[in-house]
């Protein structure tokens, strides 16, 4: 935990406190993020991106609060949104709890003082909710394409559309998960100012 | 563990360390030494350079804080922003504390070592004769370097609990001002913090002999599970039984707050966690009871604000606790 005043100088806006937290949490938080993401570019993007947004959120720290687990929390959700993304991208994906990195806890239990759900089952969780979401017509083709792998020929016989109207639901419903992946992401960013000023 | 837990923090610990160390972390009792370890650390750090392969990173970072102040001194007050660029390449390191301290200080042929454990820190020391300290936050010890040889003299400021190792030729002689305590081989605990009204000596096993060196008749000896409590302004001794365990734990990282008023409370809060507060004059006579493990002091603060009609507040790096008027309503009606 830092001192109090390295808090405070923070939250005025002092760079050498910034400074000084960017020096004792780059290792680890990048250790986190490794156990995530191999591509180390986007670990240093995502690590880049967190301590920016500490900065730029610096007015809502609360001085006895521990920032720590402020800048874990974002990096978290950095982190989901990317995978989330990536995923999104590939032809087919499952929803299925995937096997979770035990290391995660380590950095759990260090930087937020407790153990919470993993990465992996909030990804899970967080990407059910989207898929439920979508318009049910949508929501059919995306999941029998998508998830369930099926051709998309095979698809629109049994539901006796065009390829065509297939590909447009495909496109529509991966426009929507990805909004609202997104804006959960602000939404997360309130939650946690919220959380720290209790 | 130590070497691992430094890795770790350096971003050096390979997969296989890191599970070690999860599963040690994840025993409760581990934590608070996993805690004091990492406080150590941020501070051995103070004037290292950055962490290899982050310098980028930091620059980068750098960059875009510049350009977004730039963006908004487009909109905003021009001078504003010179102040913030001039902030941003303005840096200077400063981090606070640091963990023990052992210096020596020459008197002729006597050296005087002396042993410290700031404010947020716990030290467990081996003396030269196998005896062992704990030392509560904010105290110290300093013994000679006859130490062991022709004594066994220790001279305490603040809160200690001592194994000693038995010598009945060589007694181990505790100094705290108004009060001595001479012993053979035992385990007991000393807290006397300049500054406060009494001096508390707690038995655990073994026997104690009190002594006065201003007052040659005095002594009295103590038997296992009795507290004596010297109140220095009336020299008057206090003999209690206790349960040994409530004075005595601390050294474990446990502190029991039992019955006591906030300005005790602010006092051991201020010690366990290296933190400064204040508190209403009208919240004196609040009494607390708790116990703190490793808990962070932002949920001990919570707990506070829970079991008394108080909340905090923040005035610079003080911690300030006042009298929450609106629970003071809730609960009279």
């Amino acid at each position: 935990m830092f001192d109090i005043q390295t808090n405070y100088n923070l939250k005025k806006g002092d760079p050498s406190a910034f400074k000084d937290v960017f020096k004792l949490l780059y290792p680890r938080l990048k250790g986190y993020c490794k156990l995530f993401i191999s591509d180390d570019n986007k670990v240093e993007d995502l690590i880049q991106e967190t301590f920016i947004t500490l900065w730029e959120k610096r007015n809502s720290i609360k001085t006895d609060r521990s920032i720590e687990s402020y800048l874990f929390v974002i990096l978290r959700n950095n982190c989901l949104n990317f995978l989330r993304n990536e995923k999104l991208e590939k032809t087919t994906f499952s929803i299925d709890v995937e096997e979770v990195s035990e290391l995660q806890y380590l950095y759990q239990i260090d930087l937020l003082g407790k153990e919470e759900k993993s990465l992996e089952e909030q990804l899970v969780t967080s990407f059910q909710e989207a898929v439920d979401e979508l318009p049910d017509k949508m929501k059919q083709v995306f999941k029998r394409c998508k998830i369930e792998g099926r051709k998309q020929k095979e698809v629109a016989d049994e539901m006796g559309i065009s390829i065509k109207m297939v590909e447009k639901h495909i496109a529509k419903a991966k426009e929507q998960i990805r909004k609202k992946l997104v804006d959960q992401y602000p939404v997360l960013i309130i939650l946690i100012t919220l959380l720290l000023e209790k | 563990m130590k070497e691992i837990i430094e890795k770790y923090l350096e971003g050096r610990a390979s997969a296989s360390e890191q599970m070690q160390l999860l599963k040690w972390v994840r025993k409760k009792e581990n934590r608070i030494v996993f805690n004091s370890s990492r406080l150590g650390w941020n501070k051995s750090q103070r004037n290292k350079p950055l962490p290899e392969g982050s310098e980028k990173s930091w620059l980068n970072i750098q960059d875009q804080m510049l350009q977004k102040s730039f963006k908004r001194w487009q909109y905003s007050d021009k001078i504003n922003l010179l102040v913030r660029i001039a902030a941003i390449f303005f840096f200077v390191l400063s981090l606070g504390g640091g963990a023990y301290i052992v210096s020596s200080t020459k008197e002729k042929d006597i050296w005087y070592s002396e042993i410290e454990a700031e404010n947020g820190q716990i030290s467990k020391v081996k003396l030269p004769d196998g005896s062992m300290v704990w030392l509560n936050s904010g105290s110290k010890i300093s013994y000679n370097n006859l130490f062991a040889e022709n004594n066994r003299d220790v001279k305490l400021e603040g809160e200690a609990y001592f194994e000693v190792q038995t010598n009945e030729d060589l007694s181990f002689v505790v100094n705290s001002g108004e009060i001595q305590v001479k012993v053979h081989g035992t385990k007991f605990n000393v807290e006397a913090y300049p500054g406060s009204e009494n001096i508390d000596v707690v038995l655990e096993s073994g026997k104690v002999q009190l002594l006065s060196p201003e007052v040659a008749s005095f002594q009295y000896f103590l038997s296992p599970g009795e507290r004596a409590s010297f109140v220095k302004s009336n020299n008057q001794l206090n003999i209690s039984e206790v349960n040994t365990m409530k004075y005595t734990s601390w050294k474990d990282g446990i502190l029991n707050i039992y019955n006591q008023p906030l300005v005790e409370v602010v006092k051991r809060l201020e010690k366990r966690y290296n933190q400064e507060f204040e508190f209403a004059e009208e919240l004196k006579d609040y009494h607390f009871t708790f116990t703190i493990k490793s808990e962070p002091l932002d949920e001990i603060i919570q707990i506070m604000e829970k079991i008394a009609p108080i909340k905090t507040k923040q005035e610079k790096n003080v911690i300030v606790f006042e009298l929450d008027e609106e629970k003071v309503r809730e609960l009279s009606r």
